[in-house]
C-alpha cells in the first residue's frame, strides 16, 4: 500500500518536473515536437500508399530506416562504454555519470524499436515475433534477426529497469551504493555489447552479400559504436552541464576522450584493412568497396559522401589523439561533432546500401531516402532526442536527491 | 526482308498449340510464329487496356470502403497451425474477399506434398532463346502485380564468359543475340535455403517436396529474406498490388497464387497448385524451345534424372552452398 | 585486486554463455537438416506415358497426297523450286540431295530413310536421327526438345520438326523478346 502510495507520488512528482522548465527547454520540446508530427504524417502516408513512397525497391530492399537502426544501437554502446572503464578500471568521476549513460541508452533503444517498426510492411502483425508458445513463432536460434528482436527488447526491458529502479531508489531518498549495483550494471553492459555484435552479424552471416560477409565487420561495429557513443555523449554532456547544470569533471571527459582516440584508431585501422582487401585484389567481391569509395560503371551517388565521412572521421581522429588539441573544448566538441556524423555516413548509408550494390545478379540500382524516409526518420530521431531530453530534465533532479519523496524529505529535515 | 524474317521466326514450335489470335496472315506452316508473335503483341495491348481497369478497380475499392481488417483476420495463426476447419473457414473468406473487391469467383486450393516426390528443375542454356515467354506466362498464372509490374523470373543476357556480374538485364528485340547466353533466374528452391534462415517468424519454410513457400499472411515484410537471397528471387509488395479482374487466374492455392497484399514478401513457388496436380509449371507450358524441365528428384526414370545424371550441369553460385532444386545444364 | 577479478569473473560469465547461445544459432541444426542423398524409390506413377505431339496435323495442306498430289507425281530432280513450295530453298547437309533423301516419293505424306524404310510422317525424328544421332538420343531421353503436359502422367512431346526446319536447319531459331519488365528498365551489369 505503502509502494503504490509512493509510486503515485513519483508519477506526479515526474509529470510536474517534466511540464515547467525555462522557455529554452519548452522551445526545443517544441521544435522536436514539430519534427515528431512532421514524421508521423509522413509514416502515415507510408502506411496508407504503402512502401512505394520510399525510395527503396527489391533490389535495395534496406534503406535508411535499417542504416539509422544500425547506427542507434551502436548510440547504446555509449552507455556501455562508462560502465566498463567506471567499474573495471574505477574511475570516479565515471561512475558518478552512469545514470546519464543510461538515460542516453534508453533513449536509443526506443529509436532502434521505432527504426524496426517504421521499417516492416505489417507492424500489426508484431505479435508474430512473440515466441512459439505465446501464440508467434520468433525462430530462435537460426535466425539472426529474431536473436536481434530478443537482445533488442531484452536490453530495452533491462535498460527500463536500471531507470526505473533507480528513480524509485533515489525518490525514496536512499543512495546508490554501487558495489551492490555492479554486478547488474556489468551484465548489462555485457548484454549490450552482445547486442551489437548480433546487430552486425544480422549482416555478417549473408553470404549472398561478399560486402558484409567479412570477419572484420563485428569489430568494425564495436569500434565505430565506442567512437560514435561517446562523441554523442560528450555532446550531450556539454548541453547537460550548460542547461541542467550537471558537474561534469575535466577527468570524465578526458577518459572519454581517451576512448574516443583508441575505438577511433581501432576503427580506422579495421576500415584500411577491409578496403585493402576488397580493392587491392581484383575480385568482383571488391565492386560495392570500389561502389561505395569510386563509384561503379558511372554509378557514383554515394561517392562524395562516402570521402566527405572520411574527411570527418580524419579530422576528428587527428583532434581526438591530439592532447593539445582534445582538451579544448570547443575543439573537443567539433570532433565530436564530425565523429557523430562520420560514422553515421559510413556505418548508415555507407555500410547498408553498398551491400546491395552490386546486386546478386550484377544489377546496379542505386538508392538515396526519399522525402518521406527522411521526415520519418528524422521524426524517429526528434522521438528519440525528446525522449532523452525528459529523462535528463527529470533523472538529473533525481540523481541528485532534489526531487525526493514527502516521507524522505520529512525524514531528512527530522535528521 | 519481311518473308525472311518470318521464316526465321517459323521454326518455332510450341506445345500447346492454341489458335493463333492476331496474326492470321501467316503462311500456311507457321502455328509457331503467329503465336509467338500473337502472345506479344497481346501482351502489349492488355497492358494498356491493364492500366485503364486497373485505375478503376482501385477506385471502386476505396469507395466501397474496405474499412479495416477484420478481428480474425488479424488473429489468424501461421498455416502449420491451422486445422483443416481453420483453413476452410480462411479460404471461404479468402474467396468472399475477392468477389466482393474484384468480382471475381475464385477456388482456393491447398494441395498437399505428394509423398515420394521432391520437385526439381533444369533448364538448358543451350537452347534458351531470352524471349521472356516464361516471364510473362508465370505472371499471368500467378496473379502477380500488374501495376506495379512484379515478375518472379529474370532472364539475363550473358556473353561467353558467364559472368553474372556482367549481365545484361534489358536486351530487347530479336533474340537469342549473336554470342549471346540466355539465363532465367528464378527462385532455387534450395535446401539450405538462407531465406528460409533469415525470417523472424517462419513465415516462410521448405515444404516436404522442396517447395520453399510462404504464408502471405504471416509475413511481417521485413524483407530479411530478400537480404539473404542470393538468387535475387523474392520480391516486395511495396504498394498494393494491382490485377484487373479479367486476368486474375481463379485457379488459386493458398501457398501458391492467391492474391497478395501490400508489405508481404513473394516468389515463385515452382506453381505449386499446378505441380502437385501433375500439371508441369506455367514457365514450362510457356517455353517455346523446350529449355525447362522440371519433375521428379526421386524418381530415377524421370527425365529430370536423366538430365542431372548425363548432362553437363552448372549450379549456378554453388559455392554458397544453399544446394538448390534449380539447376543449369548444357546439351 | 581481489574485488577486478571478480569483476571480471562477472563479465565472463555473462560472455561466454551468451556466446555458446550464439553459436547454436549459427549452427541452425534444427530447421536444415541436410537430407540424405537423392533416395532411389518406386516411381510414383508407373502410369508414365510419352505421347508425341503429331507433327502432320499442324500443317494445313496435309494429308499432301489428297490435296494435291494424287495426281501430280512429285520431280526429284534437284533444282531451284520456281512453281510450288518456292519458299524452300534447300540448305542442309550435302548428303540431302533433294526431296527424295527424305520424303517417300512413292507417298510424298511419309518418309523414307536412307535405307529405303518407310517412316510415318510424325516420326521425323527417325529421319533426323539417321545422322543426329547423339541429339536424337537427347530427345528421346527428354533431354533435348520440348516436353509438355504433366511431369506425372502423360507427356507431351514435340517432334524434331516442329522446332528445327528441316529444308534450312541453320537458319536458327530466332524470337521477338517480350518487353523489359519494369524493375529490369535501366539495370546493367
Amino acid at each position: 500500500m505503502r509502494h503504490i502510495k509512493t509510486a503515485g507520488e513519483l508519477f506526479v512528482a515526474l509529470l510536474k518536473q517534466l511540464v515547467k522548465g525555462p522557455p529554452l527547454y519548452y522551445a526545443w520540446m517544441a521544435g522536436l515536437a514539430v519534427v515528431v508530427a512532421i514524421g508521423g504524417w509522413a509514416y502515415s502516408i507510408q502506411l496508407t500508399e504503402g512502401f512505394a513512397v520510399t525510395n527503396m525497391t527489391d533490389h535495395v530492399p534496406w534503406g535508411a530506416y535499417i542504416a539509422n537502426f544500425t547506427y542507434v544501437v551502436g548510440l547504446i554502446d555509449a552507455a556501455v562504454m562508462l560502465i566498463i572503464p567506471a567499474l573495471l578500471f574505477d574511475r570516479q568521476h565515471l561512475t558518478r555519470l552512469i545514470y546519464l549513460g543510461m538515460y542516453l541508452a534508453l533513449a536509443a533503444v526506443v529509436m532502434a524499436l521505432l527504426f524496426i517498426v517504421v521499417d516492416i510492411g505489417h507492424p500489426e502483425r508484431a505479435w508474430h515475433l512473440l515466441p512459439a508458445f505465446a501464440g508467434g513463432w520468433l525462430t530462435i536460434p537460426h535466425s539472426m534477426l529474431a536473436w536481434d528482436v530478443l537482445a533488442l527488447n531484452g536490453w530495452a526491458v533491462i535498460n527500463f529497469a536500471l531507470v526505473a529502479v533507480f528513480f524509485w531508489v533515489r525518490f525514496q531518498g536512499h543512495e546508490i551504493h554501487i558495489r551492490r549495483w555492479q554486478g547488474y550494471l556489468l551484465a548489462a553492459a555485457a548484454w549490450a555489447v552482445v547486442l551489437h555484435v548480433i546487430t552486425s552479424f544480422l549482416y555478417v552471416w549473408l553470404s549472398a552479400r561478399p560486402f558484409w560477409h567479412s570477419a572484420a565487420h563485428a569489430p568494425r561495429f564495436l569500434s565505430s559504436a565506442f567512437v560514435a557513443g561517446p562523441s554523442f555523449f560528450v555532446l550531450s554532456l556539454w548541453a547537460i552541464r550548460r542547461y541542467a547544470g550537471v558537474d561534469v569533471r575535466f577527468e570524465a571527459i578526458e577518459t572519454l576522450r581517451k576512448i574516443i582516440a583508441m575505438a577511433m584508431t581501432v576503427n580506422l585501422f579495421l576500415l584500411l584493412a577491409e578496403v585493402f582487401t576488397e580493392l587491392f585484389s581484383t575480385s568482383v567481391h571488391g565492386e560495392s568497396m570500389e561502389y561505395l569509395f569510386f563509384g561503379l560503371h558511372g554509378h557514383t551517388l554515394l561517392v562524395p559522401y562516402m570521402w566527405t565521412a572520411l574527411a570527418l572521421n580524419l579530422s576528428a581522429f587527428v583532434i581526438f589523439v591530439t592532447p593539445k588539441f582534445g582538451r579544448q573544448m570547443p575543439l573537443l566538441l567539433l570532433a565530436c561533432a564530425m565523429a557523430v556524423v562520420g560514422v553515421w555516413i559510413e556505418k548508415g548509408m555507407g555500410m547498408v546500401i553498398p551491400g546491395f550494390i552490386p546486386g546478386p545478379l550484377g544489377q546496379i540500382v542505386e538508392y538515396e531516402p526519399s522525402k518521406i524516409e527522411i521526415a520519418v526518420s528524422a521524426g524517429v530521431w526528434a522521438f528519440g532526442l525528446g525522449v532523452y531530453t525528459a529523462l535528463v530534465k527529470v533523472g538529473v533532479p533525481i540523481a541528485e536527491g532534489r526531487l525526493v519523496s514527502k516521507s524522505a524529505q520529512t525524514a531528512e529535515e527530522s535528521s | 526482308m519481311l518473308k525472311t524474317l518470318r521464316r526465321r521466326l517459323n521454326v518455332i514450335g510450341e506445345g500447346t498449340a492454341p489458335a493463333a489470335p492476331e496474326a492470321s496472315d501467316q503462311g500456311p506452316e507457321t502455328p509457331a510464329l503467329a503465336e509467338a508473335m500473337g502472345r506479344a503483341q497481346l501482351t502489349r495491348r492488355t497492358f494498356l487496356e491493364r492500366s485503364a481497369v486497373t485505375a478503376g478497380v482501385t477506385a471502386a475499392a476505396t469507395a466501397s470502403g474496405c474499412g479495416g481488417p477484420a478481428w480474425e483476420e488479424y488473429f489468424q495463426q501461421h498455416y502449420k497451425r491451422l486445422s483443416d476447419e481453420d483453413k476452410q473457414v480462411i479460404f471461404a473468406r479468402l474467396e468472399a474477399n475477392v468477389k466482393a473487391r474484384h468480382g471475381v469467383d475464385v477456388t482456393i486450393n491447398d494441395p498437399q506434398p505428394i509423398e515420394g516426390v521432391e520437385f526439381g528443375y533444369a533448364l538448358n542454356v543451350s537452347t534458351c532463346t531470352g524471349c521472356r515467354q516464361c516471364e510473362y506466362a508465370c505472371a499471368e498464372e500467378n496473379n502477380t502485380s500488374r501495376d506495379p509490374e512484379m515478375h518472379y523470373i529474370r532472364v539475363l543476357e550473358l556473353d561467353r564468359t558467364f559472368n553474372v556480374m556482367d549481365a545484361v538485364h534489358d536486351y530487347d528485340g530479336q533474340v537469342p543475340r549473336d554470342g549471346k547466353f540466355y539465363m532465367p533466374v528464378q527462385c532455387h528452391h534450395c535446401e539450405n535455403a538462407p531465406c528460409v534462415t533469415a525470417c523472424p517468424v517462419n513465415a516462410t519454410w521448405r515444404e516436404d517436396d522442396g517447395i520453399v513457400v510462404v504464408d502471405y499472411d504471416w509475413c511481417i515484410g521485413c524483407r530479411y529474406c530478400e537480404t539473404a537471397c542470393p538468387y535475387d528471387a523474392r520480391r516486395f509488395n511495396f504498394s498494393e498490388p494491382n490485377i484487373s479482374p479479367a486476368d486474375i487466374n481463379p485457379n488459386q492455392g493458398y501457398l501458391s497464387n492467391r492474391l497478395r497484399k501490400a508489405g508481404v514478401v513473394e516468389k515463385c513457388h515452382f506453381c505449386l497448385h499446378r505441380v502437385r496436380e501433375g500439371l508441369n509449371p506455367a514457365c514450362l507450358e510457356a517455353c517455346p524451345v523446350g529449355a525447362r524441365k522440371f519433375g521428379n528428384l526421386l524418381d530415377p526414370d524421370s527425365e529430370l534424372r536423366r538430365i542431372l545424371e548425363n548432362g553437363r550441369i552448372y549450379i549456378f553460385k554453388e559455392e554458397q552452398g544453399t544446394l538448390p532444386r534449380f539447376f543449369y545444364y548444357f546439351d | 585486486m581481489r574485488s577486478r577479478v571478480i569483476h571480471r569473473f562477472i563479465v565472463l560469465s555473462v560472455l561466454l554463455p551468451t556466446s555458446a547461445l550464439l553459436v547454436l544459432g549459427g549452427c541452425k541444426h534444427e530447421q536444415n537438416p541436410l537430407r540424405p542423398e537423392l533416395r532411389e524409390v518406386q516411381s510414383p506413377n508407373p502410369g508414365r506415358t510419352i505421347e508425341i505431339v503429331s507433327r502432320s496435323a499442324e500443317i494445313p495442306d496435309y494429308p499432301c497426297v489428297e490435296q494435291c498430289h494424287v495426281d501430280r507425281e512429285a520431280d526429284a530432280t534437284p533444282r531451284r523450286l520456281t512453281e510450288l513450295h518456292t519458299d524452300i530453298e534447300l540448305d542442309h547437309a550435302e548428303v540431302m540431295s533433294f526431296c527424295d533423301t527424305c520424303h517417300y516419293l512413292e507417298n510424298i505424306d511419309e518418309f523414307q530413310l536412307i535405307d529405303g524404310t518407310r517412316v510415318p510422317f510424325d516420326e521425323s525424328h527417325r529421319v533426323c536421327g539417321q545422322c543426329h544421332g547423339e541429339k536424337t538420343r537427347d530427345w528421346s531421353l527428354g533431354i533435348h526438345g520440348i516436353y509438355t503436359g504433366s511431369w506425372q502422367t502423360t507427356a507431351h512431346r514435340r517432334s524434331c520438326t516442329a522446332c528445327h526446319d528441316p529444308h534450312a536447319p541453320l537458319e536458327g531459331i530466332h524470337l521477338q523478346a517480350l518487353p523489359v519488365p519494369a524493375d529490369a528498365r535501366g539495370d546493367e551489369g
